[in-house]
């Protein structure tokens, strides 16, 4: 299996949201596609699965065409949503036969996606002490969280070989985050094929394995995230220490980003100045609590990559 | 258009339906509707019965016992005969009396519950009959109201022939003169006509409203159902897996059956309304129709009752039918019209806030439509009649009815259904180009030109 999108454009009169985006993903895992917001990651995404039409480009699974109503896809959309009065069991059991799930497999899929993500009470009737029967809630008497969890299962409900996850930990509490995380833990060793769209950059680091950033409809950086990593060289420096070491750090002629009492955030330009520096703390007896020289995080990749983009706004 | 836009339309359409009968509240409304209609049938026929009984009841004897007569004019009022040429009225004791009329109290004060003063007087060359009863009097409005209808009569003729004048001569000089304005067309058979043409008036209207409640009810629904899976975001959801016009076919047929399963249960409440009606009307109606009876064969002697004639027609049996169907199959088309526009109308608004405004479209066709219908009723116009008959938004009420009544050819209603038929597919073809994008609007209430405009963008697509 495999997906690959190419010359992806669109366009609304003379603004152009999307322009020319293309990736592929040949293996199963999760695929981060990253952007400011309105950078077009949602239309980009609502073009992938033939919700909206596009001005170029096409999308392929297995080779064929994706079509989202014949495919079998997952999609969790940024903009989540229930009809407010109807109760949960009846939506639930509406959007999975409108993913052609027969209603034997929809009820028990749910009976297993509430306890996972222990929403049982909401969707099932439930009894008081007195053993009177009380009717499930509707979804406007749900929290954020948990109409989020009840997103998530209808998108899993049909099992789908491909899900899209649009921001699927936004509004989450830390609970429910690794309740989240654990989901596409699960997804990831089934061998699935994840699109995720996030703004929480550590979370994209944790699940994927490669990206594309897109700024103002424009992809301005692609790849394997490793190797992205890499290709930056390994030029942060922290520094935790006891004693003042700005003498040293101008001494080395190092770049100082950032300063929190004892702790300092630099640039280096490579691997000897940091040895440099580390050198003439040793010889001046300075207690060093930490000292850590590594790539680039996502986050600092993102910022560096938009946020010029962003300022020129 | 592809198939595929309109995949999963069934599934749509089956859960519009099932969610409208799991709402409490339309399931409360449609109870107590047809609770009403189940009742007020044999309600009103109770009501109808004991009145029409206690009416005929007072027709049956004549009441009055005594009738004291002061005379204050030239002409006489010999009572044997009245009494002869009214043998209704044979049993009352007529007296002649000198009382002034302020003494009658003194009269009254006794039992004379059934008894009537009747003073007759000259006043600047106007005669006046002034008829007092008792408080608390027996008598009904419509006894003294009757009797009183003859003596005018009846002292009328005797004014008449005590003057000279027979009374063939003063109907020749009182006959009124009836003015009329009659199209060649129209010249045989004109009182039928008018009978006829105030018989369709009341069906077109009757029809035109019950379309009119149909169209607004459901474009409504229909827009709000739209608006609300957009407000509440569902419809990301709910695009993934069906095109947007799936959505808005299976909403629109779905929405549909809601209504004829509605209408059918409405109809039987009112089947169920009829035979309660006809259970009660068993008991109550044959005492009227006894009552009636005895009332007729009373007033046959003297007085002829008024009995209203059946209005002809010569409406044939399969007219009716074929107009019969012809009514159902617009009613339908008219409600597909008009949905296809509420369906845009809800996809071009956020939020329900913005629905109200958006539907002032929908709203002003139709009262547009039902005035021009009016308007062709009153004026009767060949003309206006033409337009109106051909402008969707008013043939729609007229045309059908019309054709029952035979004023519609076959012609006129099988044009107007290709016109509507026709309107609705451009209107579907246009939809289905700029649909997609509607139901992704945020913000601001899209307007006409702004939705040409997403049109022309869309050139070549849908």
């Amino acid at each position: 299996m495999s997906l690959e999108v190419t010359n992806l454009s669109k366009k609304y009169g003379e603004k152009t949201v999307v322009d020319n985006l293309s990736f592929e993903m040949k293996n199963p895992g999760v695929y981060a596609l990253l952007g400011t917001n309105g950078a077009g990651k949602t239309t980009s995404i609502r073009m992938m699965l033939g919700m909206l039409s596009h001005d170029t480009g096409q999308v392929k699974w297995n080779g064929k065409p994706l079509d989202a109503i014949s495919c079998n896809v997952g999609y969790l959309a940024e903009e989540r949503g229930l009809y407010p009065k109807c109760s949960l069991m009846d939506q639930l059991i509406y959007f999975a036969r409108l993913r052609n799930v027969s209603k034997k497999d929809a009820l028990t899929r749910i009976k297993y996606w509430s306890d996972r993500f222990e929403v049982g009470e909401y969707i099932y009737p439930g009894k008081t002490s007195k053993g009177k029967t009380l009717p499930p809630k509707k979804p406007e008497q749900l929290s954020k969280g948990n109409q989020q969890k009840i997103q998530l299962i209808s998108a899993l409900l049909s099992d789908p070989e491909l899900l899209i996850l649009d921001e699927p930990l936004s509004g989450l509490d830390p609970v429910n985050t690794d309740l989240f995380k654990s989901v596409i833990h699960e997804q990831i060793d089934k061998n699935k094929f994840l699109i995720m769209s996030s703004h929480q950059m550590p979370t994209i680091e944790e699940f994927c394995s490669d990206i594309t950033i897109l700024s103002k409809s424009k992809t301005v950086l692609q790849g394997n995230l490793n190797d992205i990593k890499k290709s930056y060289g390994r030029v942060n420096l922290f520094v935790k220490c006891e004693g003042d070491i700005l003498p040293l750090v101008e001494e080395c002629g190092i770049q100082l980003l950032s300063q929190k009492e004892t702790e300092y955030k630099l640039k280096v330009t490579g691997d000897e100045q940091a040895n440099t520096l580390l050198a003439k703390m040793i010889e001046r007896k300075i207690l060093i609590i930490r000292f850590e020289l590594r790539e680039p995080s996502l986050h600092e990749i993102f910022v560096e990559k938009v946020g010029g983009d962003n300022e020129e706004k | 258009m592809k198939k595929s836009d309109i995949a999963g339309w069934k599934k749509i359409f089956s859960f519009t339906f099932i969610q409208n009968y799991k709402s409490k509240a339309a399931i409360v409304s449609l109870i107590v509707t047809c609770i009403l209609i189940i009742v007020s049938g044999p309600v009103v026929t109770l009501l109808i019965g004991s009145g029409a009984a206690e009416k005929l009841s007072d027709l049956s004897d004549c009441k009055i016992e005594n009738v004291y007569v002061k005379n204050d004019t030239a002409y006489t009022f010999d009572a044997d005969e009245f009494k002869k040429q009214e043998p209704y009225y044979e049993k009352i004791n007529f007296t002649d009396t000198d009382k002034a009329p302020d003494e009658f109290k003194e009269v009254f004060k006794d039992d004379a519950l059934r008894d009537i003063m009747l003073h007759i007087y000259e006043d600047n060359e106007r005669y006046h009959m002034v008829f007092y009863h008792a408080e608390g009097s027996e008598l009904s409005t419509m006894n003294i109201g009757m009797f009183s209808d003859e003596i005018e009569d009846f002292f009328r003729d005797s004014k008449m022939s005590q003057t000279g004048i027979s009374s063939e001569i003063s109907d020749f000089i009182n006959s009124e003169i009836n003015t009329a304005v009659v199209e060649a067309s129209d010249i045989s058979a004109e009182d039928d006509k008018e009978e006829m043409n105030e018989v369709v008036m009341t069906a077109v209207i009757i029809y035109a409203c019950v379309i009119m409640m149909i169209v607004l009810v459901s474009s409504q629904q229909i827009a709000a159902s739209i608006v609300l899976e957009k407000s509440s975001k569902v419809i990301e959801t709910l695009l993934m897996s069906a095109r947007p016009l799936a959505i808005i076919v299976g909403k629109i047929l779905g929405t549909m059956a809601v209504l004829i399963c509605n209408c059918v249960l409405m109809l039987i409440s009112g089947l169920v309304s009829s035979v309660l009606s006809a259970v009660v009307a068993s008991k109550s109606m044959e005492e009227a129709a006894n009552i009636a009876l005895e009332a007729l064969n009373k007033a046959s002697a003297g007085g002829t009752p008024d009995i209203a004639a059946p209005v002809s027609s010569d409406i044939s049996l399969g007219r009716i039918v074929f107009g019969i169907f012809a009514v159902i199959v617009t009613t339908i088309l008219a409600y597909l019209f008009y949905s296809v526009i509420s369906g845009m109308t809800g996809a071009s608004c956020s939020s329900i806030e913005d629905l109200s405004s958006s539907s002032s479209f929908i709203s002003m066709m139709t009262v547009i439509g039902v005035y021009m219908v009016m308007g062709c009723s009153f004026i009767n116009n060949q003309i206006f009649t033409t337009v109106t008959y051909f402008f969707p938004f008013s043939g729609i009420y007229i045309v059908p009815i019309h054709y029952i009544f035979g004023k519609a050819s076959l012609s006129d209603l099988l044009i107007l259904w290709g016109e509507v038929i026709l309107l609705t597919a451009l209107l579907f073809r246009f939809a289905a180009k700029i649909y997609h994008v509607l139901i992704y609007h945020k913000g601001e209430r899209l307007k006409l030109k702004h939705i040409l405009s997403i049109s022309k963008s869309q050139k070549g697509q849908g």
